[in-house]
């Protein structure tokens, strides 16, 4: 790559940095999944935020520990996710804090610091024109496959994230943005609504009670293949109904093993599987899957087909609303870029203070 | 509260979410059922491709069902299950004689450390090595279903006296090309990856090439002969699938 290109390198990819859009579809027959960010909201909420087209690649950051550093040219990024995640923008020895769903200018030559998505598992960040090429159709990474991101695996450190034509002065010259997330596209709730499963009968009625009625915890086996509960044992009809001769499988299967343990399938779970599966995580409700932490408890919820599609357009509707609700920030006027260019941050802030520019 | 979404002719409707309907045609291994999955997956391409099926986004043929993908704010599963009858209904002849079945010819090395479970699966069976080798080279395989893994291609089905359950302990690395069996299954696996088939021998042609489109080798409903190869021709071959393009129809029959 040409380092006088604009760009974005990735000094730190923390724990698990990949890129995704909203997904590789038309696959799944050769058995090959979706992959995309595990919160569509948070992408395009992100990438508007930045001025670039909803469907652009992000990067989806798991805990933190991420930082990225701008080459010659000032690059306008977002961070999406959890208002109290720790932001920071700089260099080693000067450094300020930003805030979350709100665009931010990184200097040429500084980094943004992710170092906790916070309260939630995991953050976007959108960056203004990002130029990844597409495989099969999308950027989205599926390492399993050596599928889209950079060379069809997760970011490393080292790695350079190019940038595309347009003019970063444009960008820059443009006033910074902010968006207000409403609770719902947080995703902190604890009630997951599904559809009884295409195995629904596969359970018996007291089966089917343990998991209505029961409280589980997400484990600490959670990534984006899918998360594995803990909680009461959900008994199926007889030792038959246990398994299945193989059968498709969506983000949002519920599928429930011989050990009786529900596991909930995501964006990257095999296209088909061999499990009975007792419900169907609706579409609205699979972000908070990817957004809450291990331990918290969270109950399933029966919902009919109407309800889902009803919660379906709600959310349409809330997103709609977050990308129509973006405005300009009331001190627009104080570009960070500006601030750096001008060596102005020194002595204004210990690091720790918020600077407040939203 | 109803799992059950509507029936057709053959098959009932089932929900799995508020994005996909599985149309379920039985629950058992029976090529039979994967002819009329996939004859009603040729209606639904052929609809969707002419736009005559709004808000269908992709299909997932398994052995016993076809899931369909759709987008609910689009076209209420009601409605989409209409539309479907509708075309089963104008189409009442199975599309099967019209679809082109490709037939492939893929070389494998039986047996050697490639092969680590041939000897095992000869004394389950109470056969000879030779004529554990013979049953598989000697049965047109057909490709029931992909998945398990990208490029995964379920073959049905195993000649039956080579039927065997699962191996107890399952091997946590099975090497790419590994052509394995288990139950009436035949399988190649594309990836390393954990697995608990027996290994008969390996298979050198790529099951999966992420530059190619479709990257997959087989699709469902795809013929698979298999031919027995020494380990010189394997290894040859080996290494000219790694230092060059290999175009993948050389191994097509027709």
């Amino acid at each position: 790559m040409d380092i006088n290109a604009p760009h974005l390198k990735v000094v730190n990819a923390g724990l698990l940095s990949t890129i995704q859009d909203s997904g590789r579809f038309g696959f799944r027959h050769l058995g090959i999944p979706w992959a995309g960010t595990l919160c569509p909201a948070w992408r395009i909420i992100g990438n508007s935020l930045v001025g670039n087209d909803s469907g652009c690649a992000v990067i989806e950051c798991f805990e933190g520990g991420l930082q990225l550093q701008a080459g010659d040219t000032a690059v306008r990024v977002a961070v999406i996710g959890s208002p109290s995640a720790h932001i920071k923008l700089g260099n080693q020895i000067d450094q300020v804090s930003c805030k979350a769903n709100r665009s931010l200018t990184i200097a040429p030559g500084a980094s943004l610091y992710l170092s906790s998505t916070g309260s939630l598992r995991h953050a976007i960040i959108a960056i203004a024109n990002i130029d990844i090429p597409e495989h099969l159709g999308s950027t989205s990474t599926y390492a399993k496959a050596s599928l889209g991101g950079l060379d069809g695996s997760a970011l490393q450190a080292g790695d350079n994230l190019r940038l595309g034509e347009r003019s970063q002065n444009s960008i820059d010259s443009e006033p910074h943005t902010y968006c207000e997330l409403s609770e719902e596209l947080l995703y902190q709730s604890n009630v997951l609504r599904a559809i009884p499963g295409p195995q629904f009968d596969h359970f018996s009625s007291k089966g089917v009670d343990t998991f209505m009625s029961s409280s589980y915890e997400l484990s600490t086996e959670a990534d984006r293949m899918g998360v594995r509960l803990s909680g009461p044992v959900v008994a199926h009809r007889d030792a038959s109904a246990k398994d299945i001769v193989s059968d498709a499988i969506v983000p949002g299967s519920v599928q429930v093993p011989g050990t009786g343990l529900p596991i909930v399938l995501l964006n990257d779970a095999h296209t088909a599987g061999g499990y009975p599966k007792i419900a169907t995580v609706i579409s609205t409700d699979l972000p908070i899957l990817g957004a809450r932490r291990a331990g918290a408890h969270l109950r399933f919820k029966l919902v009919d087909i109407d309800e889902a599609i009803a919660a379906r357009v709600h959310q349409r509707n809330l997103i709609d609303r977050a990308v129509a609700s973006i405005a300009p920030c009331i001190v627009s006027e104080i570009s960070l870029s500006t601030l750096f260019e001008n060596n102005l941050i020194d002595g204004v802030t210990n690091g720790h203070d918020e600077l407040n520019v939203s | 509260m109803n799992q059950v979404a509507g029936t057709g002719t053959d098959w009932q409707a089932l929900f799995s979410g508020d994005t996909t309907l599985v149309l379920e045609f039985g629950q058992r291994i029976d090529s039979a059922i994967v002819d009329k999955v996939k004859s009603l997956d040729a209606l639904i391409h052929y609809a969707k491709a002419a736009g005559t099926l709004p808000g269908v986004q992709e299909t997932i043929p398994t052995f016993r069902s076809l899931a369909v993908i759709y987008d609910p704010c689009v076209i209420h599963p009601d409605a989409l299950l209409e539309h479907i009858r509708e075309l089963e209904g104008r189409n009442p002849v199975t599309l099967q004689d019209t679809l082109t079945a490709r037939h492939w010819n893929l070389p494998v090395l039986y047996g050697t450390e490639h092969g680590p479970d041939l000897e095992s699966v000869a004394s389950l069976t109470g056969l000879s090595i030779d004529a554990v080798i013979d049953l598989h080279v000697n049965c047109t395989f057909r490709a029931y279903m992909l998945g398990f893994l990208p490029g995964y291609a379920f073959l049905g089905d195993t000649p039956k006296p080579l039927h065997l359950p699962r191996r107890g302990e399952p091997r946590l690395r099975v090497p790419a090309g590994s052509v394995a069996i288990a139950m009436q299954l035949t399988g190649i696996y594309p990836w390393e990856s954990p697995g608990g088939w027996h290994i008969l021998g390996n298979c050198p042609v790529p099951m999966f090439d992420a530059q190619a489109l479709p990257p997959a080798l087989l699709r469902a409903g795809d013929k698979i002969s298999f031919t027995r190869i020494d380990e010189p021709t394997f290894n040859s071959l080996k290494q000219e699938l790694a230092e060059s393009n290999v175009d993948r129809s050389r191994w097509l029959l027709n």
